[in-house]
């Protein structure tokens, strides 16, 4: 290859010719792992029959990923994988076994290996990484809570509750994952975190928090930046103690998560925050009688205003559903550092409004994003079954002010009445807006379809400032204006940038990939035109009418 | 790519400069300095150690593989730390280079994952060893042996049993 490039003179009196042959056995037995390392299981294995000197190899790899599901079928499989797993972890031949992935799905406990398995890896290995998810209960011994090598790890317990030694210490364990563990009252749960002292992410998911006798859950930790609590059970009245100074990322599924009061200070240092509320529908219909969804939602509205720093937000549907609860007193402090904010709403007034004030509330935002939910949950979805509702401010009503946002994205659009609204308000308010891209449902039928893009057509007609775009798309103004000229400039920009939407909105999806390329609306219109021949005259005629139609 | 904070010690002493490397049968090779350096960590070491000036001695390492490090070494220096606008063609050249490299024969095969071993370049020690784990995948045990001059020292019994262990891995 290319070897004449390389300066080389040769200087050598013996002729190259007696180069020797290097073979696989010329290898380093570490290269040979290295190599093995990189096959699949069965391959890897299968190098053992070769030869004496292979018979070993494989067995010294320091990585290994065993599951059960993607073990070979045969007959006896479960003795058999459990055999094997026996043979990696007590023969093995090389310095050590550093990570360790086992997900057995159909042990049964009389063999108590599990728990040897993981004896021995911890104590007879370097492991720097557990994952073991053995899909039934299964008590970690206690070595493991010693363990100095661990720095990642996971455990499924399958609501078991573990003994958490007294002193249990893993002084390098960076991130931590439990699986449906049961902590009796916090201080268990707090000795094992208080034993990591650098850990950095934390997961707890499908976990029971609180006990009877201690209902209050309680993570304080100085080290941690990443924590996510994924449908954890907790008593209703319970509240979340988090003390955690350098926490950057935060998310939570489940059920309304209640903050101690004194506590908030610490969802400051926040950069991403992702909130997923989850509610039965029956039991949230009874809290609306009771007050108590209200009150959920002024608790959301302490929420966002405690993520002062936060730069990028998630939230999901039921988040958005107490706030419109709250909408006589939806207060929150601005955002003024959010770039991001991804919302999922219901197509109603209440939600529109909610999020027509979230977005009042992020002066500095850039990027917005909404997907629209399909009907999840009957009694709350349609403007009709929101009676007991607080009413919604309308989102058009009000004092227009300008926005700068510059990149919008709405999903799953249906051009419902709301959902216009809410599209209305966004051309009204996001004077610089660069990007407006809507994607409708897919689900929906063609007639329906085409009546929602046509509905949002007629609507874009009717906005103002729209009936001057179409000199953006035809060519007249398809080259920017100087941009000394800052006030023509950025009319131009808001023209094109709209023009560009009526263009992604009212033509089809399969057209849509060809033009994502494209910047400028015009080039968007050209690529459309070439992708037709000439000679097909009517389809580039059909092409041409439709947004004529505007 | 390593390539900026690594080289710094090697690159700041000899901006521009040549090194002399000598393959084990004796070949010179007048290489950028900082190319090699930044890659190879035996060099980096040899260089930092003051060998510069003098050819650096690689005994086990061959002038055809040796030959072949180097332009690995070079061209991975000259696209991969270019971060910027450019990267994505980078990214696709560099892999193309990496793709053609791979496809020389089994003996440079080997000589080069010696030499890559030897001369501590990462990138193209994991490349060639890929290389050869995609070479076993999916073999059976006779062409494995074929294709890798494996001779069976087993006595027939004795395979008979090591098979019996694994035939689930067999078939």
């Amino acid at each position: 290859m290319e070897t004449e490039q390389v300066n080389k003179r040769a200087r050598s009196s013996r002729p190259s010719t007696v180069e020797r042959r290097t073979t696989i056995y010329d290898l380093p037995y570490a290269l040979l792992c290295y190599i093995i390392s990189f096959l699949p299981l069965r391959d890897a294995v299968r190098t053992g029959v070769l030869a004496h000197s292979w018979k070993t190899i494989w067995m010294s790899n320091p990585n290994w990923n065993l599951s059960f599901l993607t073990f070979p079928r045969m007959r006896n499989k479960k003795q058999r994988y459990e055999e094997f797993v026996d043979r990696v972890i007590y023969l093995h031949a090389g310095a050590g076994i550093q990570s360790m992935k086992i997900c057995h799905t159909s042990y049964d406990g009389f063999s108590q290996r599990a728990q040897i398995w993981m004896q021995c890896l911890v104590q007879r290995h370097p492991l720097r990484e557990l994952d073991i998810n053995i899909c039934y209960p299964v008590l970690p011994p206690s070595a493991l809570f010693y363990c100095t090598t661990l720095v990642s790890l996971r455990l499924c317990l399958y609501d078991l509750s573990p003994n958490i030694p007294r002193k249990a210490r893993l002084p390098n364990l960076k991130y931590l994952t439990l699986e449906q563990a049961v902590f009796q009252g916090s201080s268990a749960f707090q000795r094992l975190i208080d034993g990591c002292p650098n850990l950095t992410a934390l997961v707890l998911k499908e976990c029971l928090l609180s006990a009877e006798n201690d209902q209050d859950i309680k993570i304080y930790h100085d080290t941690l930046i990443e924590l996510s609590i994924i449908n954890c059970r907790y008593f209703p009245s319970s509240l979340l103690h988090l003390t955690a100074v350098n926490l950057s990322r935060f998310a939570y599924e489940g059920r309304n998560l209640q903050l101690s009061p004194r506590n908030m200070c610490y969802l400051q240092s926040i950069t991403f925050a992702r909130l997923e509320f989850e509610e039965l529908v029956d039991l949230y219909l009874n809290k609306m009688n009771n007050g108590l969804a209200a009150r959920y939602g002024q608790n959301m509205c302490r929420l966002l205003s405690s993520f002062r720093s936060a730069r990028g937000l998630v939230l999901g549907d039921w988040c958005i559903e107490y706030l419109s609860m709250a909408a006589d007193s939806l207060r929150i402090s601005p955002l003024s550092n959010l770039r991001s904010l991804n919302l999922r709403i219901w197509p109603n007034s209440g939600h529109t409004s909610a999020a027509a004030f979230l977005v009042r509330s992020c002066p500095a935002l850039l990027h917005l994003h909404i997907t629209l939910c399909e009907n999840s949950s009957p009694g709350l979805y349609h403007n009709a079954e929101r009676q007991r509702h607080p009413v919604p401010t309308d989102i058009l009503a009000g004092e227009p002010f300008n926005h700068s946002l510059k990149k919008v994205e709405i999903k799953k659009f249906r051009a419902s009445g709301d959902e216009m609204k809410l599209l209305q308000y966004m051309l009204k308010t996001f004077l610089v807006l660069e990007e407006l891209n809507v994607k409708f449902v897919t689900w929906i039928n063609p007639p329906l379809m085409s009546q929602a893009k046509k509905k949002a057509r007629t609507f874009v007609r009717a906005s103002p400032n729209v009936a001057d775009l179409w000199k953006v798309i035809d060519g007249a103004e398809t080259t920017p204006p100087s941009k000394e000229n800052a006030e023509v400039f950025r009319k131009w920009r808001i023209k094109a940038g709209k023009a560009m939407f009526i263009l992604k909105t009212i033509i089809g999806e399969e057209l849509l990939e060809h033009i994502k390329e494209t910047d400028t609306s015009k080039a968007t219109w050209d690529t459309l035109a070439s992708l037709f021949p000439k000679k097909n005259d009517t389809q580039l005629q059909l092409l041409e009418n439709e947004p004529m139609t505007i | 790519m390593a390539t900026t904070g690594a080289s710094d010690g090697a690159s700041a002493a000899k901006k521009e400069g040549l090194v002399t490397l000598m393959s084990g049968d004796g070949e010179i090779f007048e290489v950028e300095a900082a190319a090699v350096a930044a890659l190879s960590v035996t060099i980096r070491h040899a260089i930092e150690e003051g060998f510069g000036d003098r050819p650096i001695p690689l005994p086990i390492v061959g002038a055809r593989a040796l030959a072949l490090a180097v332009e690995y070494c070079r061209k991975h220096h000259s696209l991969g730390g270019g971060a910027g606008e450019d990267s994505a063609a980078y990214d696709d050249e560099l892999r193309a280079f990496d793709h053609n490299l791979a496809k020389v024969d089994r003996d440079t095969l080997f000589d080069l994952i010696e030499a890559a071993n030897y001369l501590e370049i990462e990138g193209l020690l994991n490349l060639m060893c890929r290389t050869v784990a995609e070479m076993m995948k999916g073999k059976s045990v006779e062409e494995l042996r074929r294709t890798f001059d494996v001779s069976n020292d087993y006595t027939p019994e004795e395979e008979e049993e090591v098979r019996r262990e694994v035939s689930w891995a067999l078939d």
